[in-house]
């Protein structure tokens, strides 16, 4: 069954399933470098769609832009950033959602964890809907996505478009 | 690689994946078929645009409209594919974008398509868009797909 929300809004702390103290919270710009140093490391078979970009000088650019705008929340542990959960506006009044989580983060619930948060951020800042697309071989993306209420809008495409509505405040 | 069709739209984007094209059918000593493709919608809109200007002795037709496109791939062809040691055709269709180019490429026994089609959405993600997205489904054979590599739009 799908949640409904209301979601948590961030700052949280909480405690993942391997134990780690886990911070969620607003990005800032401080935080730049941190995700840099995130993505630098990220496994290059876990990009999605072509994000994070492949070469290192690439990922700061493709940061600054995304960053730019819409809401993001990060994960920390121990003062590391170790996930990235974003809304970026359309031109349609609508948000596209992207996650990441480090793969040494991964499978402890953290991407759930993010994504509950990010929601709780978009009520907060009344935005109403969110739509993303995922690789259709994607099973464990798929299947956050869906637990908190996303459905599958479009799916005759490579990628599964997704999309959800929160309820207006 | 031995007859590859390039797709040849207006856009900057379709110069660099000629340009790839071209570079590669060079090192293998293969030929270049480029495609370009009026609409229907776009061959109308010509058309009613040639019609309202008064005294102008211009039939605008479907003829007309093929050759243009095929004018329009040779001078593409033209400019990016210089100094390269490549043969070319230029081909100009009226029809459906995806159609036409399947019909060419069969009509020629083309082995591998160029196209570009790859957007960026707002998040930075490289999405299929659906011409590339049909192409690849219809044609039997590979497909190479360049990303357009525009900064994310605000």
């Amino acid at each position: 069954m799908a949640e409904t929300g209301p979601f948590p809004a961030p700052p949280a702390t909480s405690t993942d399933r391997e134990g780690r103290e886990i911070v969620v919270d607003f990005a800032t710009n401080d935080d730049l470098e941190g995700l840099v140093d995130m993505y630098a490391t990220f496994d290059p078979a876990q990009r999605a769609q072509g994000i994070p970009p492949a070469h290192p000088e690439r990922i700061e650019p493709w940061l600054k832009t995304v960053l730019d705008d819409g809401v993001h929340i990060i994960a920390s542990h121990d003062g590391c950033v170790i996930a990235h959960a974003m809304l970026v506006p359309d031109s349609d009044g609508s948000h596209e959602l992207a996650i990441f989580v480090h793969q040494d983060y991964q499978g402890a619930g953290n991407g759930r964890t993010l994504i509950r948060h990010l929601l709780g951020a978009a009520q907060v800042e009344a935005i109403e809907h969110i739509w993303l697309t995922v690789e259709r071989w994607n099973l464990p993306a798929l299947e956050l996505y869906k637990s908190v209420g996303f459905e599958t809008v479009q799916a005759d495409r490579f990628d599964l478009e997704m999309a959800m509505s929160l309820p207006g405040s | 690689m031995e007859r590859a069709l390039v797709v040849v739209e207006a856009t900057a984007a379709t110069k660099d994946l000629l340009r790839e094209a071209g570079e590669l059918a060079t090192g293998v000593g293969a030929e270049l078929i480029l495609v370009h493709v009026t609409t229907e919608d776009e061959y109308a809109d010509r058309a009613d645009a040639l019609a309202k200007i008064p005294d102008v002795d211009v039939s605008y037709d479907v003829t007309r409209a093929r050759d243009g496109a095929g004018q329009f791939a040779r001078d593409v062809g033209n400019e990016v594919l210089q100094g390269l040691d490549v043969d070319f055709r230029a081909i100009g269709r009226l029809g459906d974008k995806v159609d036409e180019v399947l019909a060419v490429a069969d009509e020629f026994n083309c082995d591998h398509l160029f196209v570009t089609g790859r957007q960026r959405s707002p998040t930075g993600k490289a999405i299929f868009g659906d011409r590339a997205q049909r192409l690849i489904l219809n044609f039997n054979g590979p497909v190479t797909v360049t990303t357009v590599t525009e900064e994310t739009p605000a």
